[in-house]
């Protein structure tokens, strides 16, 4: 791959891959240590991208096998405690650290379906394929999880 | 909601030096594990090694001796390597000629193990020299 391709990657991937494997994870190391793996599959494969939006769409399907791979590892380092994980990072306003608080409370399923749809604003059908699961748990796990956040932070964080 | 929600996860963000550990990941050169060229390179000679030996006890040494060389340019066939013949006393002599030297200016030296003595071989298309025996002899 070239090197210019390859950096144009990390650049405009990095942090997105990094937000995906954290939905995951929910731990800032094993989601960084995620990214590297991902990018140095790219770095080593000798695949073949038509363009930018190729290259995204094989991150973020690796990026996902890579995240459910690091889960299932023996190795995997101890999960940060919730409070410490936040302080990591710098929200402006108390709700966004409400939002994160309470999306990173819900279960795994229903965390990485949310973070998928809301923030990599992919469908329904897209986040199927990428999970390998069918499109009514998808459906499921998003109504789910939206009454979940509901509860946690009231009507308001839906309208806004 | 989705800018609600992008909004939110704006300050969630690896660490600063994430791309810059990625993109040195790529420049570490990939070293030659000579070791391992060294184990395959001796596994293959010995795998030939045994191949030839196999060969050669499986056609009764033929394999070995069907070998061509060429030296000077010209074919060297067994017959000329190693020659068998009977004298006119009845002696079996076995002739085997040994190529020294390389290049254009190669001798060729005979040895023969019966009595008789051999002549000068230029029937083989060589400039020869045969050993003087009665030096030795004496």
């Amino acid at each position: 791959m070239e090197k210019q391709i390859f950096e144009n990657a990390v650049a405009r991937n990095s942090r997105r891959l990094f937000l995906i494997a954290l939905s995951f994870t929910k731990n800032h190391d094993d989601s960084e240590d995620i990214v590297q793996n991902v990018f140095m599959k790219l770095w080593n494969g000798k695949n073949d991208f038509e363009n930018d939006e190729h290259i995204k769409n094989w991150l973020t399907a690796v990026c996902v096998n890579e995240s459910k791979n690091c889960l299932k590892s023996y190795f995997r380092k101890n999960t940060t405690d919730l409070d410490s994980a936040c302080d990591l990072y710098s929200f402006d306003r108390q709700s966004d650290l409400d939002l994160f608080t309470a999306v990173m409370k819900l279960p795994k399923t229903d965390r990485v379906v949310i973070h998928l749809f809301y923030y990599e604003e992919l469908s329904i059908k897209q986040i199927a394929d990428l999970l390998d699961v069918k499109e009514t748990a998808v459906g499921t796990r998003l109504h789910r999880a939206r009454s979940k956040l509901k509860e946690m932070l009231g009507d308001e964080w839906i309208h806004e | 909601m989705n800018n609600r929600y992008k909004l939110a996860f704006s300050g969630v963000r690896p660490s600063d030096d994430l791309n810059e550990r990625i993109l040195a990941m790529t420049e570490k050169k990939r070293r030659v594990n000579y070791k391992r060229v060294l184990a395959l390179t001796a596994a293959v000679i010995l795998i030939l090694a045994i191949f030839c030996i196999s060969v050669n006890a499986a056609t009764n040494g033929e394999f070995f001796t069907s070998i061509k060389m060429r030296f000077n340019g010209e074919l060297q066939t067994p017959d000329k390597v190693k020659k068998t013949y009977d004298t006119a006393s009845g002696h079996t002599v076995e002739e085997r000629i040994y190529i020294l030297g390389d290049g254009a200016e190669f001798f060729v030296r005979t040895e023969t193990a019966g009595e008789e003595e051999v002549a000068t071989a230029d029937a083989f298309g060589f400039r020869m020299e045969v050993p003087d025996t009665t030096e030795a002899g004496e």
